[in-house]
């Protein structure tokens, strides 16, 4: 039964390092040589190498210094870290995932559209989630190992964080970064569709379009600033998701992008001529009156929607700053 | 009450930290691990082979024992002894350990007060 003390110290010695494997595999057997004494029986080899215990605590034991990838000392970080990371590859991968299945959708009819939906999208999240995991830990794993070798984190009592007020109001984080990613997903299409889908729109007889439903020219000069409003308020969004507290140079940031979306929404639908006036007379045509009180119609429309826009938005700008000036004032 | 586990993974883990200056206190002459392990356990201190041995290499390493092989006998062996920076070392640890139970002495007798 020599073959099993073989196995043993092979076992134990395969988990060392290359320059310490001859020395330890010679003592090893000494030891064990000894400890069998005159009784080389099989039962007793076996008692022996049962009292050495398991090869892989036995080769532990030798190790001059602890091996992990992640040290205790880092774990609580790395799990921190992990966490945020995850959810902006999440984010990342699912918004880009929409916008090519937006593009590139294979699927004829209605079911093979939503398989392909759901699996593309369930698939990408698996895929981002697996990435965070790797980036995190590599990087973490440099960080540590220049640590030990450099020592170049020192701890100072200026590293310490700030201790977050506890009044400030928070923003709900799930809520926030849904929220981040259905704005962008809605932002995406609409920029898609005013960039290569804008002549589509418009009224169909036989599937002919008989009259646009914007006027070319106008639209055209309006898409640079309709991108920098939408960008502007996806990035706000994203400020809101980061910080999770409404401090006072957030809820001014949200203020001023929220007035220039209205404004620049404001100025663009009730622009002159933006709409078609060849819309309008197709309407008027279909509804047996003239093309005039068809426009005086959807300019009604754009008034209401405008009062509306302007009242909701000066609401939710109240309330917002109501709740961040008084979580300030318990704070002090 | 001496099997419970937690109770038996607390007397490993205060056990652990003087094992070593056990095993310190056996070296200042020759000792190769069986001879030691024997010796250990003649005196009741019981330690595990698979913990001594790996010990005994590892302090190498740290420069506090030295090692020379014998392969005059017909079973080779791996002698250890104390080194200079050693004894130093096992002397400290002895003053330190001295100091330690009779802090712990005075801590328990307050309390039985």
């Amino acid at each position: 039964m020599k073959n099993m003390i073989e196995r043993y110290v092979y076992d134990v010695v395969r988990r060392l390092p290359e320059s310490s494997r001859l020395e330890v595999e010679k003592e090893l057997r000494a030891n064990i040589d000894d400890m069998l004494g005159k009784d080389h029986s099989e039962e007793h080899i076996e008692e022996v190498l049962l009292e050495l215990g398991e090869p892989r605590l036995l080769a532990n034991g030798y190790k001059t210094k602890e091996r992990y990838l992640i040290s205790p000392a880092y774990f609580d970080d790395y799990v921190r870290v992990l966490k945020i990371v995850m959810v902006i590859f999440v984010s990342v991968s699912l918004v880009f995932g929409a916008i090519d299945l937006a593009l590139n959708l294979n699927s004829q009819t209605p079911w093979e559209m939503i398989g392909e939906v759901f699996s593309r999208l369930f698939g990408d999240s698996i895929d981002s989630i697996l990435m965070a995991f790797a980036w995190v830990t590599v990087i973490f794993w440099i960080i540590e190992r220049a640590d030990e070798k450099t020592k170049f984190r020192v701890w100072k009592l200026s590293n310490l964080p700030e201790v977050p007020k506890k009044n400030s109001p928070k923003i709900n984080r799930t809520g926030a970064v849904i929220g981040l990613i259905l704005e962008t997903i809605f932002a995406v299409i609409f920029i898609i569709l005013l960039i290569s889908y804008r002549d589509i729109l418009g009224i169909y007889e036989n599937s002919n379009m008989v009259a646009p439903m914007f006027t070319n020219e106008v639209l055209v000069a309006f898409i640079p600033l309709l991108i920098i409003s939408i960008g502007f308020s996806v990035f706000v969004s994203m400020l809101k998701a980061l910080y999770g507290v409404w401090s006072i140079r957030l809820t001014a940031i949200y203020t001023v992008s929220k007035i220039f979306s209205v404004v620049v929404t404001i100025i663009f639908i009730s622009y002159p001529n933006l709409f078609n006036i060849l819309m309008f007379e197709k309407i008027a045509e279909y509804m047996s009156t003239t093309s005039n009180e068809v426009a005086d119609g959807f300019a009604l429309g754009i008034k209401i929607f405008i009062i509306v826009l302007i009242v909701g938005t000066s609401l939710n700008l109240i309330t917002t700053w109501v709740k961040t000036l008084k979580g300030k004032q318990i704070d002090k | 009450m001496s099997d419970l586990p937690l109770l038996t993974n607390l007397v490993v883990e205060l056990r652990r930290g003087t094992q070593m200056i056990a095993v310190l206190s056996q070296l200042k002459e020759n000792q190769y691990g069986y001879s030691l392990l024997q010796r250990l356990e003649e005196k009741e201190m019981n330690i595990e082979a698979g913990t001594l041995y790996p010990l005994m290499r590892r302090l190498e390493s740290q420069g506090i024992l030295t090692s020379e092989w014998d392969t005059s006998d017909t079973r080779p062996r791996k002698y250890y002894i104390l080194s200079d920076m050693g004894k130093e070392i096992l002397f400290e640890l002895e003053k330190e350990w001295y100091k330690l139970a009779k802090e712990m002495d005075e801590l328990f007798k307050e309390q039985k007060k």
